[in-house]
Protein backbone atom coordinates (compact mmCIF):
# COMPACT_ATOMS: atom_id res chain seq x y z
CA UNK A 1 0.00 0.00 0.00
CA UNK A 2 1.10 3.90 -0.53
CA UNK A 3 1.48 4.44 2.51
CA UNK A 4 2.35 8.14 2.41
CA UNK A 5 3.23 9.09 5.88
CA UNK A 6 6.23 5.95 5.52
CA UNK A 7 7.10 6.71 1.98
CA UNK A 8 7.07 10.70 2.30
CA UNK A 9 7.44 11.59 5.90
CA UNK A 10 11.01 11.20 7.98
CA UNK A 11 11.56 10.01 11.64
CA UNK A 12 10.58 13.37 12.91
CA UNK A 13 6.95 13.24 10.69
CA UNK A 14 9.30 16.22 8.70
CA UNK A 15 7.84 15.74 5.00
CA UNK A 16 10.53 14.40 2.57
CA UNK A 17 11.30 13.76 -1.33
CA UNK A 18 11.48 10.18 -2.69
CA UNK A 19 12.82 9.10 -5.92
CA UNK A 20 9.52 8.73 -7.94
CA UNK A 21 8.29 8.38 -11.46
CA UNK A 22 5.66 11.22 -12.09
CA UNK A 23 3.11 11.52 -14.19
CA UNK A 24 0.71 14.96 -14.78
CA UNK A 25 -2.19 14.62 -16.35
CA UNK A 26 -4.48 17.77 -18.00
CA UNK A 27 -7.92 16.84 -18.93
CA UNK A 28 -8.65 18.65 -21.79
CA UNK A 29 -11.56 21.16 -22.06
CA UNK A 30 -12.53 20.90 -18.24
CA UNK A 31 -12.87 24.71 -17.79
CA UNK A 32 -15.63 24.50 -20.63
CA UNK A 33 -17.40 21.56 -18.97
CA UNK A 34 -16.98 23.42 -15.26
CA UNK A 35 -18.57 26.48 -16.78
CA UNK A 36 -21.48 25.03 -19.17
CA UNK A 37 -24.98 24.47 -18.31
CA UNK A 38 -23.90 20.33 -17.73
CA UNK A 39 -21.60 20.87 -15.41
CA UNK A 40 -22.97 18.25 -13.35
CA UNK A 41 -22.98 15.69 -16.33
CA UNK A 42 -19.12 16.28 -16.94
CA UNK A 43 -18.32 15.76 -13.21
CA UNK A 44 -19.77 12.77 -13.49
CA UNK A 45 -18.21 11.47 -16.35
CA UNK A 46 -14.84 12.31 -14.91
CA UNK A 47 -15.91 10.42 -11.86
CA UNK A 48 -17.00 7.40 -13.34
CA UNK A 49 -13.37 7.46 -15.70
CA UNK A 50 -11.07 8.37 -12.60
CA UNK A 51 -12.89 6.10 -9.57
CA UNK A 52 -15.77 4.27 -10.88
CA UNK A 53 -15.04 1.59 -13.67
CA UNK A 54 -11.47 0.31 -13.95
CA UNK A 55 -9.69 1.29 -10.58
CA UNK A 56 -9.92 4.12 -8.42
CA UNK A 57 -7.09 6.10 -9.19
CA UNK A 58 -7.21 8.47 -6.30
CA UNK A 59 -7.95 5.12 -4.10
CA UNK A 60 -6.47 5.70 -0.40
CA UNK A 61 -4.65 2.08 -0.74
CA UNK A 62 -3.42 2.44 -4.23
CA UNK A 63 0.29 2.10 -4.43
CA UNK A 64 0.54 4.52 -6.95
CA UNK A 65 -0.55 7.69 -4.66
CA UNK A 66 -2.38 10.50 -6.32
CA UNK A 67 -3.70 13.87 -6.45
CA UNK A 68 -6.68 15.68 -8.73
CA UNK A 69 -7.27 19.59 -8.97
CA UNK A 70 -9.79 20.45 -11.28
CA UNK A 71 -8.30 19.58 -14.58
CA UNK A 72 -4.97 18.32 -12.95
CA UNK A 73 -4.46 14.88 -11.77
CA UNK A 74 -1.31 14.20 -10.34
CA UNK A 75 -0.03 10.29 -10.19
CA UNK A 76 3.53 8.77 -9.05
CA UNK A 77 4.90 5.59 -8.59
CA UNK A 78 7.65 5.77 -5.57
CA UNK A 79 10.78 4.15 -6.41
CA UNK A 80 11.47 1.93 -3.78
CA UNK A 81 14.53 0.32 -4.20
CA UNK A 82 17.67 0.04 -6.32
CA UNK A 83 17.54 -1.13 -9.68
CA UNK A 84 13.33 -0.62 -9.45
CA UNK A 85 13.69 2.45 -12.06
CA UNK A 86 12.50 0.86 -14.83
CA UNK A 87 9.29 -1.39 -12.97
CA UNK A 88 8.07 2.13 -11.33
CA UNK A 89 8.15 3.80 -14.96
CA UNK A 90 6.80 0.93 -16.74
CA UNK A 91 3.55 0.08 -13.95
CA UNK A 92 3.25 4.04 -14.00
CA UNK A 93 2.97 3.66 -18.42
CA UNK A 94 0.35 1.04 -17.80
CA UNK A 95 -1.76 2.76 -15.28
CA UNK A 96 -1.24 5.52 -17.55
CA UNK A 97 -2.36 3.74 -20.47
CA UNK A 98 -5.73 2.26 -18.70
CA UNK A 99 -6.33 5.49 -17.37
CA UNK A 100 -6.44 7.17 -20.80
CA UNK A 101 -8.85 4.11 -21.59
CA UNK A 102 -11.43 5.41 -19.05
CA UNK A 103 -11.15 8.82 -19.80
CA UNK A 104 -11.93 8.06 -23.62
CA UNK A 105 -14.75 6.23 -22.73
CA UNK A 106 -16.11 9.41 -21.18
CA UNK A 107 -15.25 11.61 -24.07
CA UNK A 108 -12.41 12.87 -22.63
CA UNK A 109 -9.02 13.35 -23.88
CA UNK A 110 -5.77 14.18 -21.88
CA UNK A 111 -2.20 15.75 -22.09
CA UNK A 112 0.51 14.64 -19.85
CA UNK A 113 4.27 14.38 -19.43
CA UNK A 114 5.70 11.43 -17.13
CA UNK A 115 9.07 12.12 -15.58
CA UNK A 116 11.24 10.78 -12.98
CA UNK A 117 12.72 12.36 -9.96
CA UNK A 118 12.45 14.16 -6.56
CA UNK A 119 8.96 14.19 -5.77
CA UNK A 120 6.70 14.42 -2.29
CA UNK A 121 2.78 13.96 -1.83
CA UNK A 122 0.80 13.48 1.36
CA UNK A 123 -1.84 14.78 2.97
CA UNK A 124 -2.76 17.21 0.01
CA UNK A 125 0.77 18.73 -0.36
CA UNK A 126 2.48 17.82 -3.90
CA UNK A 127 5.99 19.23 -4.42
CA UNK A 128 9.34 18.26 -6.22
CA UNK A 129 11.73 18.65 -9.23
CA UNK A 130 9.91 16.02 -11.08
CA UNK A 131 6.32 17.36 -10.72
CA UNK A 132 7.54 20.30 -12.71
CA UNK A 133 9.27 18.28 -14.89
CA UNK A 134 6.35 16.26 -15.79
CA UNK A 135 4.20 19.67 -15.54
CA UNK A 136 6.64 21.61 -18.24
CA UNK A 137 6.37 18.58 -20.51
CA UNK A 138 3.01 18.51 -19.82
CA UNK A 139 2.37 21.88 -20.80
CA UNK A 140 5.51 22.49 -23.53
CA UNK A 141 6.01 19.18 -24.66
CA UNK A 142 3.26 17.45 -25.31
CA UNK A 143 1.41 19.72 -27.35
CA UNK A 144 -1.26 17.38 -28.73
CA UNK A 145 -3.72 15.04 -26.57
CA UNK A 146 -0.96 12.44 -25.40
CA UNK A 147 1.63 11.40 -23.00
CA UNK A 148 5.16 12.30 -23.53
CA UNK A 149 7.85 10.67 -21.58
CA UNK A 150 10.91 12.74 -20.38
CA UNK A 151 14.39 11.65 -21.46
CA UNK A 152 15.36 10.50 -18.14
CA UNK A 153 12.00 8.07 -17.99
CA UNK A 154 12.92 6.42 -21.33
CA UNK A 155 16.52 5.62 -20.93
CA UNK A 156 14.91 3.66 -17.67
CA UNK A 157 13.36 1.47 -19.37
CA UNK A 158 15.75 0.76 -22.71
CA UNK A 159 17.03 -2.54 -20.88
CA UNK A 160 13.73 -3.65 -19.97
CA UNK A 161 12.28 -6.95 -21.70
CA UNK A 162 8.90 -6.35 -21.09
CA UNK A 163 9.37 -2.74 -22.93
CA UNK A 164 11.09 -4.30 -25.56
CA UNK A 165 8.54 -7.24 -26.39
CA UNK A 166 5.06 -5.22 -25.83
CA UNK A 167 5.88 -1.96 -25.72
CA UNK A 168 3.01 0.90 -25.00
CA UNK A 169 4.74 3.92 -26.48
CA UNK A 170 5.76 5.22 -29.59
CA UNK A 171 7.91 7.30 -30.80
CA UNK A 172 5.98 10.61 -32.51
CA UNK A 173 7.80 12.41 -35.70
CA UNK A 174 9.18 14.79 -33.55
CA UNK A 175 10.95 12.22 -31.32
CA UNK A 176 8.83 12.33 -28.23
CA UNK A 177 8.05 8.45 -27.13
CA UNK A 178 4.29 8.71 -25.89
CA UNK A 179 2.01 6.26 -24.13
CA UNK A 180 0.52 4.10 -26.91
CA UNK A 181 -2.77 3.67 -24.98
CA UNK A 182 -5.19 1.85 -27.83
CA UNK A 183 -2.56 -0.79 -28.06
CA UNK A 184 -3.80 -1.80 -24.55
CA UNK A 185 -6.92 -2.85 -26.32
CA UNK A 186 -5.30 -5.60 -28.08
CA UNK A 187 -3.71 -7.69 -24.57
CA UNK A 188 -7.36 -7.94 -23.67
CA UNK A 189 -9.44 -11.18 -24.68
CA UNK A 190 -12.52 -8.98 -25.13
CA UNK A 191 -12.88 -8.01 -28.96
CA UNK A 192 -11.67 -4.44 -28.87
CA UNK A 193 -13.15 -3.45 -31.96
CA UNK A 194 -16.46 -2.01 -30.07
CA UNK A 195 -14.03 0.20 -27.87
CA UNK A 196 -12.40 1.37 -31.27
CA UNK A 197 -16.10 2.42 -32.75
CA UNK A 198 -16.26 4.19 -29.17
CA UNK A 199 -12.83 6.07 -29.59
CA UNK A 200 -13.90 6.67 -33.47
CA UNK A 201 -16.52 8.28 -32.25
CA UNK A 202 -15.33 10.58 -29.60
CA UNK A 203 -12.81 12.13 -31.63
CA UNK A 204 -14.71 12.13 -34.73
CA UNK A 205 -17.28 14.01 -32.07
CA UNK A 206 -14.76 16.30 -31.08
CA UNK A 207 -13.67 17.42 -34.87
CA UNK A 208 -17.07 18.37 -35.53
CA UNK A 209 -17.38 20.13 -32.18
CA UNK A 210 -14.00 22.26 -33.12
CA UNK A 211 -14.27 22.92 -36.59
CA UNK A 212 -14.04 26.53 -36.03
CA UNK A 213 -11.83 26.39 -33.94
CA UNK A 214 -8.28 25.73 -35.45
CA UNK A 215 -6.20 25.35 -32.62
CA UNK A 216 -8.51 22.99 -30.51
CA UNK A 217 -9.03 21.21 -34.19
CA UNK A 218 -5.52 20.62 -34.83
CA UNK A 219 -5.36 18.79 -31.86
CA UNK A 220 -8.24 16.20 -32.65
CA UNK A 221 -6.77 15.38 -35.73
CA UNK A 222 -3.55 15.11 -34.32
CA UNK A 223 -5.78 11.85 -32.02
CA UNK A 224 -7.42 10.89 -35.28
CA UNK A 225 -4.03 10.32 -37.37
CA UNK A 226 -3.04 8.25 -34.01
CA UNK A 227 -6.26 6.04 -34.18
CA UNK A 228 -5.51 5.08 -37.69
CA UNK A 229 -2.63 4.34 -37.27
CA UNK A 230 -3.24 1.74 -34.70
CA UNK A 231 -5.90 0.40 -36.67
CA UNK A 232 -4.38 -0.19 -39.81
CA UNK A 233 -1.22 -1.65 -37.85
CA UNK A 234 -3.62 -4.22 -36.09
CA UNK A 235 -6.69 -4.40 -37.80
CA UNK A 236 -5.42 -3.98 -41.55
CA UNK A 237 -8.35 -5.77 -43.06
CA UNK A 238 -11.06 -3.34 -40.77
CA UNK A 239 -10.79 -0.05 -42.75
CA UNK A 240 -13.97 1.25 -41.10
CA UNK A 241 -12.74 1.19 -38.26
CA UNK A 242 -10.94 4.29 -39.33
CA UNK A 243 -11.79 7.76 -39.37
CA UNK A 244 -12.55 8.86 -42.97
CA UNK A 245 -10.53 11.41 -44.69
CA UNK A 246 -13.24 13.75 -44.87
CA UNK A 247 -12.99 14.14 -41.36
CA UNK A 248 -9.35 14.94 -41.32
CA UNK A 249 -9.00 17.79 -44.10
CA UNK A 250 -9.30 21.54 -44.06
CA UNK A 251 -12.27 22.85 -45.55
CA UNK A 252 -11.90 26.10 -47.85
CA UNK A 253 -14.93 27.75 -48.32
CA UNK A 254 -16.09 30.73 -50.11
CA UNK A 255 -15.18 34.86 -49.56
CA UNK A 256 -16.95 36.24 -47.70
CA UNK A 257 -19.84 33.86 -46.55
CA UNK A 258 -17.52 31.39 -44.94
CA UNK A 259 -15.29 33.93 -43.12
CA UNK A 260 -15.77 34.98 -39.60
CA UNK A 261 -15.77 38.20 -37.97
CA UNK A 262 -12.80 38.70 -35.19
CA UNK A 263 -10.58 35.77 -36.13
CA UNK A 264 -7.99 38.79 -36.43
CA UNK A 265 -6.03 39.58 -32.93
CA UNK A 266 -3.50 41.76 -33.90
CA UNK A 267 -3.36 45.28 -33.02
CA UNK A 268 -4.69 46.60 -36.28
CA UNK A 269 -7.27 43.77 -36.68
CA UNK A 270 -11.16 44.28 -38.01
CA UNK A 271 -12.99 47.73 -36.60
CA UNK A 272 -15.33 47.38 -34.25
CA UNK A 273 -18.62 48.76 -35.84
CA UNK A 274 -20.30 51.04 -33.25
CA UNK B 1 3.42 -50.76 -29.15
CA UNK B 2 4.92 -46.56 -29.32
CA UNK B 3 3.21 -44.21 -26.49
CA UNK B 4 0.18 -42.43 -28.11
CA UNK B 5 1.29 -38.60 -29.02
CA UNK B 6 0.45 -36.81 -26.70
CA UNK B 7 -2.47 -34.03 -27.54
CA UNK B 8 -1.68 -30.38 -27.79
CA UNK B 9 -4.04 -28.17 -26.05
CA UNK B 10 -5.52 -25.64 -27.49
CA UNK B 11 -3.62 -22.37 -27.56
CA UNK B 12 -6.52 -19.67 -26.28
CA UNK B 13 -8.25 -18.05 -28.79
CA UNK B 14 -10.24 -14.72 -27.77
CA UNK B 15 -14.00 -14.45 -28.94
CA UNK B 16 -13.38 -12.56 -31.95
CA UNK B 17 -10.22 -14.57 -33.05
CA UNK B 18 -7.80 -13.46 -31.88
CA UNK B 19 -4.47 -15.41 -30.65
CA UNK B 20 -3.28 -15.16 -27.08
CA UNK B 21 -0.82 -12.58 -27.92
CA UNK B 22 3.03 -14.12 -26.98
CA UNK B 23 4.17 -11.53 -24.93
CA UNK B 24 1.85 -12.40 -22.06
CA UNK B 25 3.49 -15.18 -21.48
CA UNK B 26 6.19 -13.95 -19.99
CA UNK B 27 3.34 -13.20 -16.61
CA UNK B 28 2.69 -16.62 -16.23
CA UNK B 29 5.15 -17.50 -13.94
CA UNK B 30 3.09 -15.15 -11.74
CA UNK B 31 0.29 -17.25 -11.43
CA UNK B 32 1.01 -19.88 -8.50
CA UNK B 33 1.14 -15.99 -6.17
CA UNK B 34 -1.22 -14.29 -7.60
CA UNK B 35 -3.87 -16.80 -8.47
CA UNK B 36 -3.28 -17.79 -4.22
CA UNK B 37 -4.16 -13.84 -4.02
CA UNK B 38 -7.04 -13.62 -6.30
CA UNK B 39 -8.92 -16.61 -4.11
CA UNK B 40 -8.17 -15.23 -0.90
CA UNK B 41 -9.95 -12.16 -1.67
CA UNK B 42 -12.40 -12.53 -4.44
CA UNK B 43 -13.93 -10.76 -5.31
CA UNK B 44 -11.51 -8.73 -5.21
CA UNK B 45 -11.25 -4.84 -7.34
CA UNK B 46 -7.63 -4.15 -8.68
CA UNK B 47 -6.87 -1.80 -6.04
CA UNK B 48 -7.40 -4.57 -3.24
CA UNK B 49 -5.60 -6.77 -5.37
CA UNK B 50 -2.53 -4.57 -5.80
CA UNK B 51 -2.02 -3.29 -2.32
CA UNK B 52 -1.10 -7.02 -1.37
CA UNK B 53 1.60 -7.23 -4.00
CA UNK B 54 4.51 -6.24 -2.19
CA UNK B 55 7.38 -6.32 -4.70
CA UNK B 56 7.43 -3.60 -7.03
CA UNK B 57 8.33 -5.61 -10.53
CA UNK B 58 5.50 -7.69 -10.15
CA UNK B 59 2.96 -4.65 -9.29
CA UNK B 60 3.92 -2.89 -12.02
CA UNK B 61 3.04 -5.40 -14.48
CA UNK B 62 0.22 -6.65 -12.05
CA UNK B 63 -2.36 -5.30 -15.38
CA UNK B 64 -0.71 -7.74 -17.87
CA UNK B 65 -1.11 -10.84 -15.48
CA UNK B 66 -4.51 -10.07 -15.21
CA UNK B 67 -4.52 -9.95 -18.78
CA UNK B 68 -3.12 -13.18 -19.71
CA UNK B 69 -5.36 -14.90 -16.73
CA UNK B 70 -8.12 -13.91 -18.42
CA UNK B 71 -7.00 -14.73 -21.37
CA UNK B 72 -6.47 -18.26 -20.17
CA UNK B 73 -9.76 -18.78 -18.32
CA UNK B 74 -8.10 -18.47 -14.98
CA UNK B 75 -9.61 -15.73 -14.10
CA UNK B 76 -12.95 -13.95 -14.48
CA UNK B 77 -13.66 -10.14 -14.46
CA UNK B 78 -17.36 -8.85 -13.31
CA UNK B 79 -18.76 -5.56 -14.99
CA UNK B 80 -18.39 -2.36 -12.51
CA UNK B 81 -21.73 -1.68 -10.93
CA UNK B 82 -23.06 1.45 -9.04
CA UNK B 83 -20.24 3.72 -9.33
CA UNK B 84 -17.71 0.28 -8.21
CA UNK B 85 -14.57 -0.41 -10.06
CA UNK B 86 -15.18 -3.87 -11.81
CA UNK B 87 -13.71 -7.01 -9.55
CA UNK B 88 -11.94 -10.26 -10.31
CA UNK B 89 -12.82 -14.02 -9.39
CA UNK B 90 -11.24 -17.49 -9.99
CA UNK B 91 -12.60 -18.81 -12.82
CA UNK B 92 -14.29 -22.11 -11.81
CA UNK B 93 -11.71 -24.30 -13.48
CA UNK B 94 -8.72 -22.51 -12.06
CA UNK B 95 -6.36 -23.79 -9.40
CA UNK B 96 -3.37 -22.32 -8.35
CA UNK B 97 -0.48 -22.61 -10.38
CA UNK B 98 -3.22 -24.81 -12.68
CA UNK B 99 -3.27 -24.42 -16.67
CA UNK B 100 -0.36 -22.96 -18.43
CA UNK B 101 -1.26 -21.49 -22.08
CA UNK B 102 0.57 -24.39 -24.43
CA UNK B 103 3.64 -23.53 -26.16
CA UNK B 104 3.95 -22.85 -29.87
Amino acid sequence: VADTAALFLDSKRRPRLRRCAVLFLDLLGVGDMARGPDAGEHLLAISRAVSGSYRDFLSAESPWPAALFSDTLVLAAPIVGPSREAAAVLGLVEQAALLELELVAQGLFARGGLAVGEFHIHNGLIFGGALVDAYQLESQGAVHPRIVLADAAVECLRGAPEAQEASLLLCDADGRSFVDYLSRLFDEPADPRPRLRAHRKAVVDKLVLHAGERRRWEKYRWVAEYHNAVTADRLPREARLRIAPQHLGSKFQSFPAGCAAGTDHTASGPRQTP
Amino acid sequence: MSPAPRRRAPRPKSPDGRAYPAHLRRYEPLDDELLALVGDLEPVTFDRLSSRVGDAGTLAVLPRWLASARWRGLVDESASRGGQPRSYRLAATAAPGARRAPRG
